[in-house]
């Protein structure tokens, strides 16, 4: 998924930016109004984070814009007056929600994924949408979740490719690379731990005990696989 | 909201112009009754003017008429005692030549009669002829002589008209071309009902010297003829013959304008007025003073003379009085100074007002302007080091850096409550609170307060016990409840840490059709007094003894944790445990929220969801 985050101050952006790619998505940064209505016209992104308070065009403006181009495509506000929450709420921009300033990342995360799960819900039919298991946990990739027994897993989009790459190579190994370029991208840049700390986070979500892998196993040197 | 919004400006707008309103009444008012009063005075004073001026210009015209009067008065002296010496001359007798002989002599008399007491003429003589002269004057007196009962002196002043004021008396024979009677007093401000001639004479100050003479009757005639006004001053012998002169019209014209004033006359008296001697036939026998008056004018006052030339009159034209206007321009110009001078003073305070306003209004932005910009490091602060604590590797205990990075995300977000609060407390004094209700769960959204106090709070030693039964879902802000509950852990975190224990039960039931969801928050440290039991929720106020010292906090917390329950439709309030305060009581805040349940039928919208 492509988000596209439009946001004037450096940090901010670039934090989110870090934070949301981590999450497994595609990000393009804009610094004010008319870049990011440059990149949504060329980049066609899945989401849009408006930043209200941007120079050249601010977030209203946009949003109006988008709209006219689009009519469903998810936008959420980030704001930092209460004046402004009024106004995302009241008028009929079509936001489809909104973050408060100052917002921790578990918060950014949480309203990303919940417009994620409608998307994916919309464009469901497709066969990377459906569930499947392994070892005992079902994995439900329009829910970005998965269940084992009654237990609910929060997973990231990355996770889930990550599941799901396994699970279609399932009884082979699946090397460092490939797993890297599916999963991250080809132009990602990371270092080697990247990988396996991200293996080490998902192994703790759902595996029933980390040291013992059951669903993702270490091969050594080569990569990672799914024994069914 | 926007209604209300839009009453609030408003407001605010009539309050702005509240100000001036009011500085213009301060000094409308007093201007305007300074304005009546002015007016009044300078009403008075034009009429005290006025009189006082037609005072001065009656006075004037009665001292003319006055000594006019002195003519006559000076004349009769004279013809007295000439009718007195014609009478011995001739002894009584009256022969024609003697008379004659007089009226040749004198330069005043240009005719003279002489009736019997039988009201027989004897002169101008019957039983001879007379000169064209006599003629004419027998012509001319003959209704005159006709009427002898005239030669009396009346025993009233025939100048006295009851209810009349320099009114001639019509004599007794109602004539109106002919007048007779007594000459007036030399003082117009005596009595009108003079008495007799007798006391007439003796004020006006002549001689006794010939007071047999003066004790005879006699008087004076004015009246028309063909040729113009005539006098005639009549005197009776002791044998009942009246003599009469009549005067010659020209001469005395003539006399009576030496007394007058120079018709160019310098007189300051007269400069900016004029006066005409007005006859019967209104025209102008003479005029003086300094002032012209153009044909069109009014006189200011006409005095009818007083007998015997009595239809004639004297007129008083004057100037424009421009003192009064002047008078006024000055009332106006004052009044404008001073309305010039208050409406400067008042400018200059409402524009000290304004400017204290101002001021304020700066000062409040500035606050909230520095609290929105303590939002864009905080945000980054928090992320960083959220994403910081992500990157670090995964280990079974707590690592000192998790440790530090704990330290750091709780004390953001700490401040980012202050921030929070801050600004929420002067928006709710601007413009009072909004709610926004989504759908929710409340205990979630308590579980989630609590959880993110965990950590100060097990620093503290506190140990916080939850026991949730509010677990419908229902509409309410859940900022509001989040803001409310903040403050309220916050302070227990601050005050009753000694407790060890924070008790947090939460409920709901229906009242009165409405859905209500209760929380109270219980701890143990050293509790409040009851007195002071409203006063926390004052803005700013902070229980001050030995426990407070040293602890941070803007007193602001409580009061806007009930603004915002009361907004919410509930409110927060201190519960009474006991009526003993001691070292351990505790304290207990029940905040009481309105949570209706969602409409059975409405459609889930997109942003109904509470993500959390």
């Amino acid at each position: 998924m492509k988000l596209l985050i439009a946001e004037d101050d450096l940090n901010i952006r670039q934090g989110l930016k870090a934070l949301l790619e981590t999450e497994g998505y595609q990000c393009i940064e804009a610094a004010d109004g008319d870049q990011a209505w440059q990149l949504y016209e060329q980049q066609q992104p899945d989401l849009v984070l408006l930043d209200i308070m941007m120079p050249k065009q601010d977030g209203y403006a946009l949003c109006r814009r988008i709209r006219q181009h689009n009519e469903q495509l998810p936008v959420i506000f980030i704001t930092a007056k209460s004046e402004e929450i009024d106004q995302v709420l009241g008028l009929e921009l079509g936001a489809d929600d909104y973050i408060k300033k100052p917002f921790g990342s578990r918060e950014v995360i949480a309203r990303i994924r919940a417009v994620t799960r409608r998307c994916l819900r919309q464009s469901s039919g497709q066969s990377d949408t459906e569930n499947f298991n392994m070892d005992g946990l079902e994995i439900r990739p329009a829910e970005l979740r998965a269940l084992r027994g009654d237990q609910m897993i929060e997973l990231s989009l990355r996770d889930l490719k990550v599941l799901r790459l396994l699970f279609e190579n399932r009884g082979k190994v699946v090397d460092r690379d490939a797993l890297f370029n599916h999963c991250w991208g080809r132009n990602y840049l990371a270092n080697s731990r990247t990988l396996d700390q991200h293996i080490s986070k998902l192994r703790k979500a759902i595996e029933l005990n980390a040291k013992e892998p059951r669903i993702i196993s270490t091969v050594h040197g080569i990569g990672y696989r799914f024994d069914n | 909201m926007n209604d209300r919004h839009y009453e609030q400006q408003l407001e605010e707008a009539l309050l702005k112009k509240r100000t001036p309103l009011l500085l213009a009444v301060i000094i409308l008012l007093p201007m305007l009754l300074l304005a009546w009063f002015g007016v009044r005075l300078q009403l008075d004073q034009q009429q005290v003017a006025t009189h006082q001026f037609k005072n001065l210009v009656e006075s004037r015209l009665q001292s003319i008429d006055q000594q006019l009067q002195g003519h006559f008065f000076s004349l009769q002296s004279s013809f007295i005692p000439q009718a007195g010496r014609l009478h011995s001359e001739t002894g009584g007798q009256y022969d024609a030549d003697s008379l004659r002989r007089f009226i040749n002599r004198s330069a005043q008399v240009q005719q003279m009669f002489v009736l019997s007491a039988q009201a027989e003429r004897i002169f101008p003589p019957r039983d001879q002829p007379l000169n064209r002269q006599e003629q004419n004057f027998v012509e001319l007196t003959r209704s005159l002589l006709l009427t002898p009962e005239r030669f009396t002196a009346p025993t009233t002043d025939p100048q006295v008209t009851p209810g009349a004021s320099f009114e001639q008396a019509v004599s007794s024979v109602s004539n109106d071309e002919l007048y007779s009677g007594q000459l007036r007093s030399s003082s117009p401000s005596k009595s009108r009902y003079a008495p007799a001639a007798d006391a007439v004479l003796q004020e006006s100050g002549l001689q006794e010297s010939e007071s047999l003479q003066q004790d005879s009757p006699h008087g004076w005639i004015a009246w028309y003829a063909e040729t113009g006004l005539q006098h005639i001053f009549w005197w009776q012998d002791d044998a009942g013959n009246t003599l009469g002169f009549s005067l010659n019209s020209a001469r005395l014209l003539s006399d009576l304008i030496n007394y007058l004033p120079d018709s160019s006359a310098a007189e300051t008296a007269y400069n900016s007025a004029e006066i005409q001697l007005i006859d019967n036939g209104s025209e102008v026998i003479y005029s003086w003073g300094g002032y012209e008056q153009n044909g069109q004018q009014k006189p200011v006052q006409l005095l009818p003379l007083s007998h015997p030339l009595g239809s004639w009159r004297l007129a008083y034209y004057s100037a424009t009085q421009q003192p009064v206007a002047t008078s006024w321009l000055g009332l106006a110009s004052l009044l404008l100074l001073l309305t010039a001078g208050l409406s400067t003073l008042a400018y200059l305070l409402y524009r000290e007002h304004n400017r204290e306003l101002h001021l304020a209004e700066q000062r409040v932005n500035f606050v909230n302007q520095v609290s929105h910009e303590l939002k864009t490091p905080l945000t980054n602060v928090r992320l960083y080091a959220e994403m910081l604590e992500n990157e670090l590797p995964l280990e079974e205990e707590q690592s000192l850096s998790q440790r530090y990075l704990g330290v750091i995300n709780s004390e953001t977000q700490r401040l980012s409550r202050l921030i929070d609060n801050v600004l929420s407390f002067s928006r709710i004094k601007r413009e009072g609170t909004a709610i926004r209700q989504q759908e929710g769960v409340v205990d979630d959204c308590l579980a989630q307060i609590i959880q993110t106090f965990t950590p100060a709070m097990t620093e503290r030693g506190i140990s916080v016990r939850f026991d949730g039964q509010a677990s419908a879902r229902c509409l309410f802000d859940a900022e509001v409840l989040e803001q409310i509950i903040n403050n309220l852990l916050s302070n227990c975190e601050k005050y009753a840490a000694a407790g060890q224990f924070i008790n947090i039960c939460s409920w709901q039931q229906h009242v009165a059709e409405e859905w209500y969801s209760y929380i109270r928050i219980r701890d143990y440290g050293p509790g409040i007094k009851y007195v002071e039991a409203e006063a926390i929720f004052t803005p700013f106020y902070r229980i001050s003894n030995k426990l407070t010292d040293g602890i941070s906090g803007t007193g602001i917390g409580l009061g806007l944790g009930r603004d915002l329950a009361r907004a919410h439709g509930g409110d927060l309030i201190l519960e009474c445990l006991s009526d003993k305060v001691t070292a351990d009581s505790g304290a207990s805040f029940l905040l009481t929220l309105r949570t209706p349940l969602p409409e059975a039928d409405s459609s889930p919208s997109q942003r109904s969801e509470n993500p959390l």
